[in-house]
């Protein structure tokens, strides 16, 4: 279960988060959406310790987040894939995935180089999580490209991939829609549904596309000007007049819009 | 699978092949088996080089003080301390990586150009360093190596130094290519693309920085330790800083994140470099002119062109069938059908 108590956060004089409170319980899937610049990028990349917050909790499963650095945040369970896919992007897209394993066993570099039993597990263990990623995504056929070179979509994937082989409990998701062809979406609908099956693992979306959020989600929060303005079920979410107001603009809002 | 295992074997058997074979064709030309030798110390220079650059994505343009470092070791040991090779070789590492290490420290904070300073700065440091700390280096005058043997071989004799200097060498290139392909070489690379992900996925970043630092000064260490040896004296003079530029020269040449490209690009620099150091105050332009060339037949390196003239020759014989539809058939169709072009 992963809380946000009380978050805030900004930059200068710019409120990114302000008191933020979420909660993501395990094996769910929750999403989190609104207007851009509503913050919903920030609360990720607080969760995953880019930036740190001026006020506020973020607890996972007892571990205070704040205290822990950047690349520790994977080794209790949290996993993300990026709002612009931020591949490996001159390795092939099986070795992207092979990175996701990096922290589940430690080998030396010694033990690399003299292919000591302890790596050679770690590759073993690597190739099989990847294997398994690859053909769960149904990129096993791009598998020797080199990931750069993929068209936008297919990025995406290799980058939630990724993060399935770190072997997350929670799975954060920054607008893995965004750039993508119409089938895609639906096949991307299907993958994020089966997550919590097939991984075991929570999963926290941040999406523009309506019909994929409201699609998968068991639960929906909804933010604006970094506060939360609207949490509950999806059925739930289109009828709340400050949901409507904070996407189409009331004119007192759409001022505000104006200035920032 | 098995095909493509066997097709990546086949470049170095024969590389392999003729390496072992090249004795017993020039053994009797005392300067052909020099530069040989030479340029198998300078393919592990360079590859140790291409692990920070290529894989690391970092840069340094004071590579040959690590040389001097493993060379000065390498004296030092084999004079005062008279270890068998195998522990000279290691002890010529080690103080190398040590010193990597501490340089590799200031790389979480020094980028692109800064680091550059920070690396040369270094390169030109070490020469004078030994040249003043004479109660270790014996100052300018500097150390001959003692006569080695290795198992009743007199190493100041061809071949033996040849031979014993491609196993050594063998041996760092394998070791560089293992790393290359595990673990350790994938944080390396994670790193050099990506800090932001690479961190995400559990990769303290500013680690793996220091520790390819370490790792490339380790092995370039050991080519100092086997440059001792085919010198035969290590003085302050022996490692300018245009060795520096030679090596970083090399893994340009050769292709960034190859170690046979490091390996090729030495082999030809320092055979240019060898031919042009008859012409006197014209060598380095030779060196320069040749780097030119290289880069103008293959921008991306002397590792590019295998895969790039294959790909033309069979283009050429598949002639009639334009090459975008004939790579379409062979790849996922959704990943090929828009973006092949």
């Amino acid at each position: 279960m992963l809380e946000l108590s009380r978050v805030s956060l900004s930059f200068g004089g710019l409120t990114a988060i302000a008191g933020l409170d979420l909660r993501v319980p395990a094996g769910t899937i929750h999403s989190l959406i609104g207007p851009n610049g509503a913050g919903k990028t920030s609360v990720l990349n607080v969760i995953n310790r880019y930036y740190t917050p001026q006020a506020g909790e973020v607890r996972y499963n007892g571990h205070d987040l704040l205290r822990l650095p950047p690349h520790r945040v994977v080794e209790i369970g949290i996993a993300r894939s990026f709002q612009n896919p931020t591949l490996f992007k001159n390795l092939s897209v099986l070795d992207n995935l092979l990175v996701g394993a990096t922290h589940l066993s430690k080998p030396t570099v010694v033990e690399d180089v003299l292919r000591l039993p302890r790596s050679r597990q770690h590759e073993r263990l690597a190739r099989e999580r990847a294997d398994h990623a690859l053909a769960f995504l149904k990129l096993v056929a791009v598998r020797h490209r080199v990931a750069g070179d993929l068209p936008y979509g297919h990025q995406k994937l290799v980058d939630i991939g990724r993060a399935l082989v770190a072997d997350p409990r929670l799975l954060l998701l920054d607008e893995p829609a965004a750039g993508m062809e119409e089938g895609q979406k639906q096949w991307l609908a299907e993958v994020i549904r089966r997550v919590p099956d097939e991984y075991g693992a929570a999963v926290l979306l941040i999406d523009h596309d309506m019909s994929l959020v409201l699609g998968v989600s068991d639960h929906v929060a909804v933010m604006n000007f970094g506060s939360k303005i609207f949490d509950g079920p999806p059925a739930e979410v289109r009828h709340q007049p400050q949901v409507l107001a904070a996407y189409l603009g009331t004119e007192r809002e759409g001022a505000e819009c104006a200035e920032a | 699978m098995t095909r493509a295992r066997s097709r990546g074997l086949a470049w170095p058997a024969v590389a392999l092949a003729l390496a072992v074979a090249f004795p017993a064709v020039y053994g009797g030309n005392a300067a052909i088996m020099s530069v040989a030798t030479e340029c198998l110390i300078y393919a592990v220079a360079a590859a140790s080089l291409n692990l920070l650059m290529g894989y690391g994505g970092q840069v340094s343009l004071g590579h040959a003080g690590f040389l001097t470092v493993g060379a000065y070791t390498a004296a030092i040991v084999a004079v005062h301390f008279g270890l068998p090779l195998v522990l000279e070789l290691l002890a010529a590492g080690l103080i190398a990586a040590a010193i990597g290490f501490v340089l590799g420290l200031p790389t979480g904070r020094l980028h692109g150009l800064y680091l550059v300073i920070l690396t040369l700065g270094f390169g030109v440091a070490v020469p004078q360093i030994a040249l003043n700390w004479t109660s270790l280096t014996n100052g300018w005058a500097g150390l001959a190596m003692p006569p080695t043997t290795l198992a009743g071989l007199d190493l100041t004799a061809q071949p033996a130094l040849y031979y014993c200097v491609l196993v050594v060498s063998g041996l760092c290139l394998l070791a560089m290519l293992s790393l290359v392909a595990t673990r350790a070489g994938r944080i390396f690379m994670a790193v050099r693309d990506s800090e932001a992900a690479a961190m995400a996925m559990g990769i303290n970043v500013w680690r793996a920085k220091v520790r390819v630092f370490t790792t490339s000064a380790f092995f370039c260490g050991v080519a100092g330790d086997l440059l001792a040896h085919w010198t035969g004296l290590v003085a302050p003079t022996s490692f300018p800083f245009d060795l520096s530029l030679l090596f970083f020269s090399m893994v340009i040449v050769g292709g960034m994140a190859s170690i046979w490209g490091a390996v090729a690009g030495a082999v030809l620099l320092a055979v240019v470099e060898d031919l042009a150091a008859g012409v006197g105050g014209l060598s380095t332009a030779i060196i320069g002119g040749a780097v030119v060339v290289t880069l103008l037949v293959a921008p991306e390196g002397l590792a590019s062109l295998p895969r790039a003239l294959s790909w033309r020759l069979r283009r050429m014989l598949e002639t009639g069938v334009p090459h975008e539809i004939r790579r379409l058939g062979g790849e996922d169709q959704r990943a090929g059908g828009r973006h092949s072009v």
